[in-house]
């Protein structure tokens, strides 16, 4: 029911077989010679439907197809008593279209086996199908459907948001959801319109009246902003040709697009040297997140900032598990990774410790974030180069995890051979680069979020990390 | 090293009419050889992308634990990883990362999978080192080892257990379905008090029991020259002394009915949320694939009978879930229920036995059986594209049917799954057999 987890040659062999003393199995790891030579494939880049932009990488062998359409606009768009109103539209275009209910869509998906979903980033909204090639133009047929006639049928829209209520209430239950969302939301700032889940509040989705949907979907739905993303098994006419024929008279119902928020602008957290806790009581584990300043999608010195967090925690050796894990065992894992968004970026570092050992182990949490400014090894950043090229390998192997990542780069802002030029310029980023800039993280920019029982670690804590600590509750607001 | 049985193997799937009707075949082409010391040995090569895994299975797994040791085939698990005195401390890690590779385990009731992955010129080096900890991880375990593994496990059951929502749940799970004794009376990840009595001299027993070359299966997948791999190998896993394969008690009798047919407990949660399980065929037997089939039926998308008539017709609950859990000594098939608000766990449940029971005598329609049948076949497409997923697959195969080609077979007996077989699933779901477990918040107590 459950899987825990752990985190010569043909001759001399039959010779062996016929009583040739054996030798030991050698005493040394053999020497390894590396071939760096692989890179991946770049997309190419054309122009499709109203002059929107196709992303395509043609991948045969096995008949897969993953297709992404990325939309400007996203859960940033939400309206501030509407929190939530951006991806609960999103999700409606999955419960019914054209003559179909929401049962009925599904079902025509499921008879081709077809796998259409939607996701709701800060700044846009992805629609993802997969397929096999064969159903690739039916897969299209009800994706078209979908986009240009859903339904926002009452009592679907009803069963939507009893769902989407219950989804809130269950994150609320997780510690490590709550720890993510408090964080964001002092990050960016509570008046920002990226501070919010794009998931929502209950208040916020009690909110919403389906003529909202409609209006949110109508105003978003515009071709001519689109970026499609293409890779698998059907070559760029082929795609081209399906997509004109399917979308070719797909016009904006709207006016204008929304207008956009400006983006964050934000690699230093708005709560600069915020500390922050909330309570969880009878936890037998704290949550503990830091939120370091970071850089944007568009900012040089990202492949080296990257470079470095891999050095703090991206990789099970990484400084962060190999002292909270390995060597001290407070926790299951700790890591550290880069994350941005069009227009903002930050290092987030991420655990869970036992309770007893909380302050223990936030002292040490910190102690790693000041030593890693103060520069890493060069075995290190061979390591962690190697570690990148690697990740590079597995995402260029699948069709749909090239395509996720083709989208990351879309969401961003950044171009279509951004994997292949991060890879180039991850082999020439000397540790001086890096060192340069992991220097210019500092803990008392930082933001810091606790999340555990209050009465048992709270003192410790403080102790810890001096600093003005301040408790809020569940949803990020101060408690007194 | 010898090759004593079966030259080059290929292993076939024909798909089926539908949606893969252009797809001639598919296949996991594999070499399987064993070497003296019993190891079975399987190599798969595909050149289309530059990487490699090494995948080792051992035939062990939380059935296997002792009385008092709960938990210690996953902390051993653990181990494995601690360096032996080759290649000591963290050195297994930090020499695959400094590299390029990567690694990581998982320990289920009934197996334990290693995996290492890294790009292709790591070959030799992950079979030198999966081969070391084969060969001598035990001469160089120590307390303090043991102690640091100890502790993260201990993490790894509050984090993923103790403070995850409802994962109380599956921590009782074990003990409702199976009586004391059985192989499956207990969780995987282990009770504290079993985790904290383990010592260095159970994991030494363990490993001279059950880390043995006879007791195990390598899979060699991705992008290597199979004749200098089996070089490589042969100097390696073939140089690993032979020993005792493990002797095992008599599977247990098939378990029909749970020890605890209701189970209330309470969480941090803001509602209720219940599950409700059945014993069922082993994995791989008649009627096991029956059970994946009608699971589709029950819940893939909201045309699904339980959707259809908890979620959208009677409003009754927010989400359904099913599946069947497949399992060498028996499988288990579940049920899982989010009551609407105002709504009962008891009203649920009576829902979703109603439905069962009209399905147990209506069947379903071919429509439905096709659609479920559409999604297995690509669900095994795309299971195919990822060299991991194939690599864990062949020992999946190996380790619990004998036959590491056993993918046709595999999709052949989903496809012969009839309504008549659905129908005899459905029924056997029975209100007199299955277990229910129900988590309620910590303020209303268990009785709702």
């Amino acid at each position: 029911m459950t899987h825990m987890l752990r985190s010569v040659l043909l001759m001399g062999a039959l010779a062996v077989s016929t009583g040739c003393p054996k030798p030991a199995l050698p005493p040394t790891p053999p020497v390894v010679t590396a071939d760096n030579t692989w890179a991946p494939d770049a997309p190419v880049v054309a122009q499709t439907v109203a002059n929107g932009e196709l992303w395509h990488l043609h991948r045969p062998g096995l008949p897969l197809v993953s297709l992404r359409l990325v939309l400007p606009g996203g859960s940033s768009l939400d309206p501030a008593e509407q929190h939530g109103l951006t991806s609960f539209s999103d999700d409606m275009l999955l419960r019914g279209s054209g003559d179909m209910d929401a049962a009925a869509f599904s079902a025509a998906l499921q008879r081709d086996a077809i796998d259409l979903s939607v996701q709701t980033h800060r700044s846009a909204t992805v629609v993802s199908l997969d397929c096999t090639a064969d159903v690739l133009p039916a897969a299209l047929a009800l994706l078209d459907q979908a986009l240009t006639a859903p339904s926002f049928d009452a009592a679907e829209v009803d069963r939507a948001r009893a769902q989407r209520i219950q989804s809130r209430k269950d994150a609320l239950d997780d510690p490590r959801s709550v720890a993510s969302a408090v964080g964001w939301s002092w990050w960016f700032g509570a008046d920002s319109p990226y501070a919010h889940s794009g998931a929502g509040t209950v208040s916020g989705l009690e909110a919403i009246a389906p003529d909202d949907l409609s209006a949110s979907w109508t105003a978003r739905a515009r071709p001519e902003t689109a970026r499609w993303v293409v890779v698998g098994d059907a070559d760029l006419d082929t795609v081209q040709d399906l997509l004109e024929k399917q979308f070719g008279d797909w016009a904006p119902s709207g006016d204008a697009p929304p207008t956009l928020p400006p983006p964050p602008g934000r690699t230093v957290p708005h709560a600069k040297g915020g500390r922050i806790l909330v309570d969880n009581p009878g936890a037998s584990q704290t949550v503990l997140r830091v939120w370091m300043p970071g850089w944007s999608p568009t900012d040089p010195r990202l492949v080296a900032g990257d470079l470095g967090t891999v050095v703090l925690g991206g990789t099970f050796t990484s400084r962060l598990n190999a002292l909270l894990r390995e060597e001290k065992g407070y926790t299951y894992g700790a890591r550290a990774s880069v994350v941005t968004g069009q227009g903002y970026g930050a290092v987030q570092v991420y655990t869970n410790v036992f309770i007893d050992t909380t302050g223990d182990a936030l002292a040490d949490l910190t102690g790693e974030l000041k030593r890693i400014t103060e520069g890493v090894t060069e075995d290190e950043v061979g390591k962690a180069r190697a570690s990148r090229r690697t990740d590079a390998i597995e995402v260029a192997a699948g069709r749909a995890s090239t395509a996720y990542h083709l989208v990351g780069l879309a969401v961003d802002g950044r171009p279509a051979d951004a994997q292949l030029s991060d890879l180039r310029l991850a082999d020439r980023v000397q540790k001086s680069d890096i060192d340069g800039v992991m220097a210019t993280l500092s803990l008392d920019d930082a933001m810091v979020v606790v999340v555990g029982d209050l009465e048992k670690i709270r003192a410790p804590v403080e102790a810890a990390l001096p600093g003005d600590w301040q408790v809020v509750d569940v949803h990020g607001k101060p408690v007194q | 090293m010898v090759t004593t049985f079966l030259a080059a193997m290929a292993t076939t799937l024909a798909l089926g009419p539908v949606a893969l009707a252009e797809t001639p075949e598919l296949s996991i082409p594999f070499e399987r050889y064993q070497l003296d010391n019993g190891l079975d040995v399987i190599l798969h090569v595909d050149h289309t992308s530059p990487q490699v895994v090494v995948n080792t299975w051992y035939d062990v797994g939380a059935k296997d634990e002792v009385l008092g040791r709960t938990g210690f085939a996953h902390l051993f698990e653990h181990l494995m990883f601690m360096g032996t005195e080759r290649l000591p401390d963290d050195g297994f890690d930090v020499f695959m990362e400094r590299h390029g590779g990567w690694n990581n385990a998982w320990t289920s009731e009934d197996a334990t999978d290693y995996y290492d992955v890294g790009p292709s010129h790591l070959t030799e080096l992950l079979l030198w080192m999966e081969a070391d900890r084969m060969d001598a991880l035990s001469k160089a375990m120590t307390q303090e080892k043991l102690d640091k593994q100890r502790d993260v496990v201990r993490n790894e059951r509050r984090q993923s257990y103790e403070d995850s929502p409802y994962g109380v749940v599956w921590l009782a799970m074990p003990t409702a379905l199976y009586p004391v004794g059985h192989p499956y009376a207990h969780s995987v990840i282990g009770s504290h008090e079993d985790l904290e009595a383990a010592t260095v001299e159970d994991v030494v027993t363990f490993f001279d029991t059950w880390y043995v070359p006879a007791n195990a299966s390598l899979v060699v997948a991705g992008d290597f020259d199979p004749v200098q791999a089996k070089g490589w190998i042969d100097q390696t896993f073939g140089q690993v002394p032979e020993r005792k394969a493990p002797e095992r008690d008599a599977a247990p009798a098939p378990v029909d009915k749970p020890v605890a047919p209701l189970t209330e407990l309470t969480d941090q949660v803001q509602a209720s949320r219940t599950w409700m399980l059945w014993h069922t065929p082993a994995a791989f037997a008649d009627g096991d694939a029956a059970m994946d089939v009608l699971s589709g039926v029950l819940s893939d998308g909201r045309a699904s009978r339980l959707y259809a008539r908890l979620v959208t017709d009677a409003g009754a609950a927010t989400e359904v879930d099913t599946g069947q859990w497949s399992q060498q000594y028996g499988s288990v098939f579940m049920v899982a229920l989010t009551p609407a608000d105002g709504q009962t766990c008891d009203a649920v449940e009576a829902l979703a036995m109603e439905e069962l029971t009209r399905l147990a005598t209506e069947g379903p329609t071919e429509e439905e059986l096709a659609r479920v049948k559409a999604g297995l076949r690509v669900s095994f497409l795309r299971s195919l594209e990822d060299v991991q997923a194939r690599a864990s697959l062949l020992n999946r195969y190996r380790i619990l049917t004998g036959d590491p080609g056993y993918l046709a077979h595999d999709l052949a007996r989903y496809e012969a799954v009839d309504a008549s077989a659905v129908k005899a699933a459905a029924a056997s779901l029975s209100a007199e057999r299955a277990a229910i477990l129900r988590v309620h918040p910590e303020e209303e107590g268990a009785d709702q």
